[in-house]
């Protein structure tokens, strides 16, 4: 027999028993739905966890310290230290894709700009790395290029260095009270000020007094350094304890030039926020220029930033690092523990899908069994007539299969429409309440436009929160999943058929 | 389990009656003789296309076995129309179940053509039914969901033959048997006649060498019945055809070239018969049985039971 025959017979039969069909379909529809919106909503909350890791930073950086102490793991009892050559030898762990050393400035600076240094800005945070591992190691430029890229002034006492993304915030006018400018995307978005009636309300992003990268500033900074005396009065009890200004005699003044502007990372520093970074070189000039004498001392580092080649080397790449005796940390644990908590979610929720799609199947086997019985003689006359047994067989397993098939093809529309309505009630409900800020549409103005949201809801986006997520995988996993339950419950009542001898069809029963 | 020779089962039309039995001499000259007394000129092929060889059925019903054919040997030459004629309980439809390979015998074995059908398996039976054997219920059994062409046509697509040729085939036949009006009807939309006619014009689109019609005229009233067994026997002498054909009713036998009786599992009469409705044709067709003991020749409706 053509299995294009067996088709036609196949759609011939399930549309004679059009409501029985359709009752066993609409069952495998509401098995195929429940298993698909149970495993999109546990998807969603993978979305949602990656999300909300993301915003913490970059994953695969690990951290390594080393607070100079006899660590256990350490059997020559040494004092473990961090110096380059150590550095070194982490860039040579496989699946290392670089390692910065980190060094922390540890005495007070002041950054000054403006006309008659009308805008300084206090207690700046630098932060020395290795200049020639910065794309390695992940950090980004939002503009600009890398110190000694450019040829200086050839002021000697110029320092080239980066500035943090929102160092321009940090500046104060002196002139009007130390007023400071805000810009609410520093704190993540999570900031807000009250307004008049106690409320909280996200401020409007204002221009900076500088602009770092045109703006001639200077560094003044020296061993005994506590800050800018023009400043104290804001800061009343800072400058405290007799030591009002540093003598002059040991404040050292730079130039400072800043060639390009790091974009913020606080997993790789809080200066990149709103500090200065600055090639290592740079940083221990400064530092000898200002205590000659430590500055002579060999030079150990604190804490390397160690940036894994991918996620997934994150946990190896780790334990060499742990191996070598060093303290490390990174996301790794936390985004572990997330992940197994959404896939306990998953396997829990798929389990409540996967039973209603049992209930669809034994479902699909009934309505075979009936049909088997019903078409006892019927299937006894094509065997009389020369009707191969493997032809019987086909013609019920693949209308079995069709049930199935058609089931999980109208289940995953189905889903996929109540996911979509999901996904837009959610964004409308929680669009309204939330004080999160849409980066897009604080432009736009208030609330996204219906277009704009259904989009999101389909596709996702970078400020989207999905509640259920679909991939494409999912559907497919559905239809074949759906098909073959019906071939698997169709594959008893099928054998049922063709042993049915063709002698029932010669008897002369009615 | 017994195994079987398929390569046998596509040389049918070939195969040489390896176990041809002995013709009993006396009885083949008889019959000759009788041929000659009749003057009709012979058409039929001497070669026997059935042969039953010691035939014996037992069912078991509880703890007895009830012994349905008892020693059934039959052999039926090619072109023939035979009627196996017998009381409700004779054994003649379990003789046909044997005869169409639907049942195992206890013992013995039965051949059409030369293939053992009693020793095939399942697939090798369905496919020496799709290619050699067609038939002819007496409750019809068409597939009720089915068109008449799509019921005609339905042997031919068990062969795998394309829609548009089988159906042309089968429209062909359902115009022989006067069907030509009704030709996309459902089973239910027609008369018990009309759905004997379909059921005939299937038996016979594959054009088979043998046909078996179970009580084929059992459902219907007497004017069908004449209709239907005149065009099944149009059909066989058409195309040389060889009918085996079960029956209570002694008018319906009379369709037939030889008419044996079964009694209580065994043959108790064998005789010829020139039948009724070929007298009056133009065309008559001399029966023949090479190899049937006690052959008698009757004429007309007088049959010997």
């Amino acid at each position: 027999m053509r299995f294009g025959d067996i088709l036609r017979l196949c759609r011939q039969n399930l549309w004679r028993r059009k409501s029985r069909t359709i009752l066993t379909v609409l069952g495998v529809i509401v098995g195929c739905c429940s298993i698909v919106l149970m495993i999109s909503l546990g998807q969603g909350i993978n979305e949602q966890n990656e999300k909300m890791l993301k915003q913490m930073g970059d994953l695969s950086i690990i951290t390594v310290y080393n607070y100079g102490s006899y660590t256990s793991g350490n059997a020559g009892g040494e004092p473990i230290t961090i110096d380059d050559k150590v550095v070194e030898s982490m860039r040579a762990i496989p699946n290392v894709a670089g390692a910065t050393p980190v060094m922390n400035y540890g005495y007070t600076a002041t950054v000054k700009a403006g006309p008659g240094n009308r805008y300084i800005s206090e207690w700046v945070q630098i932060m020395g790395v290795d200049m020639n591992q910065l794309d390695a190691v992940g950090y980004k430029l939002a503009d600009g290029v890398v110190p000694g890229k450019t040829t200086g002034t050839g002021n000697t006492n110029e320092i080239q260095t980066l500035v943090g993304e929102y160092f321009s915030y940090s500046f104060m006018d002196t002139l009007k009270g130390n007023a400071m400018r805000t810009n609410p995307d520093q704190y993540g978005g999570y900031y807000c000020e009250m307004d008049a009636s106690g409320q909280c309300v996200t401020p409007e992003t204002e221009d900076p007094f500088v602009n770092p990268m045109t703006t001639r500033m200077t560094l003044i900074t020296g061993l005994n350094y506590n800050g800018d005396p023009s400043s104290m009065g804001g800061y009343g009890g800072m400058g405290g304890s007799g030591s009002t200004g540093g003598s002059d005699s040991e404040t050292l003044t730079f130039d400072l030039s800043a060639t390009g502007v790091i974009t913020a990372d606080d997993s790789k520093g809080w200066a990149t926020n709103s500090g200065l970074v600055m090639d290592l070189s740079a940083l221990k000039a400064i530092m000898a220029k200002i205590d000659p004498a430590s500055a002579k001392k060999a030079v150990t580092y604190d804490t390397v930033y160690v940036k894994a080649a991918s996620l997934s080397a994150v946990p190896d790449v780790e334990s060499a690092l742990k191996a070598m005796g060093y303290e490390t940390s990174s996301y790794e644990d936390m985004r572990k523990s997330l992940e197994e908590q959404s896939r306990a979610i998953q396997l829990i929720l798929g389990g409540i899908g996967a039973v209603s799609l049992l209930v669809a199947a034994i479902g699909i086997a009934n309505t075979m069994v009936m049909s088997v019985t019903e078409r006892t003689r019927e299937i006894g006359i094509m065997k009389a007539l020369g009707c191969y047994v493997r032809d019987i067989r086909v013609m019920f397993l693949t209308e079995a299969g069709a049930i199935g098939f058609f089931g999980g093809l109208i289940g995953c529309l189905l889903s996929g429409l109540i996911s979509f309505g999901i996904n837009v009630a959610g964004m409308m409900f929680a669009g309204g309440l939330s004080t999160y800020p849409d980066t897009a549409g604080s432009a736009s103005g208030e609330g996204s436009s219906f277009g704009t949201i259904a989009w999101q809801a389909l596709v996702g986006g970078e400020d989207v929160t999905r509640y259920s997520v679909i991939p494409w995988w999912l559907f497919v996993f559905a239809v074949l999943f759906s098909t073959l339950i019906g071939l698997l419950f169709g594959f008893g009542p099928a054998n049922r058929a063709v042993k049915i001898p063709a002698l029932d069809a010669i008897k002369n029963s009615e | 389990m017994k195994t079987a020779q398929p390569a046998q089962v596509s040389h049918l039309a070939d195969a040489p009656a390896s176990s041809a039995p002995e013709p009993s001499d006396t009885g083949a000259t008889r019959s000759n003789r009788a041929l000659a007394q009749t003057g009709i000129a012979a058409r039929l092929d001497a070669r026997p296309i059935i042969e039953v060889r010691n035939l014996r059925k037992e069912y078991p019903v509880e703890d007895e076995t009830v012994v349905a054919l008892s020693r059934v040997n039959l052999v039926i030459p090619k072109g023939q129309i035979c009627c196996i004629f017998g009381e409700s309980g004779s054994g003649k439809s379990t003789l046909l179940n044997q005869l169409a390979g639907m049942e195992k015998p206890t013992r013995g074995g039965v051949r059409i053509g030369g293939v053992p059908v009693s020793r095939l398996n399942e697939r090798e039976l369905a496919a020496f039914r799709q290619k050699h054997l067609g038939f002819v219920f007496q409750s019809y059994n068409l597939l009720p969901n089915l068109t008449a062409v799509e019921n005609v046509a339905m042997p031919l697509m068990f062969r795998g033959v394309p829609k548009a040729e089988r159906e042309k085939a089968a429209r062909g036949v359902l115009r022989r048997v006067g069907l030509g009006h009704r030709l996309n009807h459902y089973p239910r939309q027609m008369s018990g006649g009309q759905q004997q006619r379909v059921g005939i014009a299937r038996a016979f689109v594959t054009k088979p060498e043998v046909v078996f019609a179970d009580e084929p005229t059992g459902n219907l009233d007497s004017k069908t019945k004449a209709d239907v067994m005149a065009m099944i026997c149009a059909f066989a002498r058409e195309f040389h055809q060889t009918i085996v054909l079960v029956t209570h009713d002694p008018q319906m036998a009379s369709y037939a070239d030889r008419i044996v009786t079964l009694l209580d599992g065994n043959i108790t009469s064998d005789c010829l018969n020139v039948p009724a409705s070929s007298v009056s044709s133009t065309s008559p067709v001399v029966p023949a049985s090479p190899n049937a003991p006690g052959t008698t020749v009757a004429t007309g409706k007088g049959v010997t039971l």
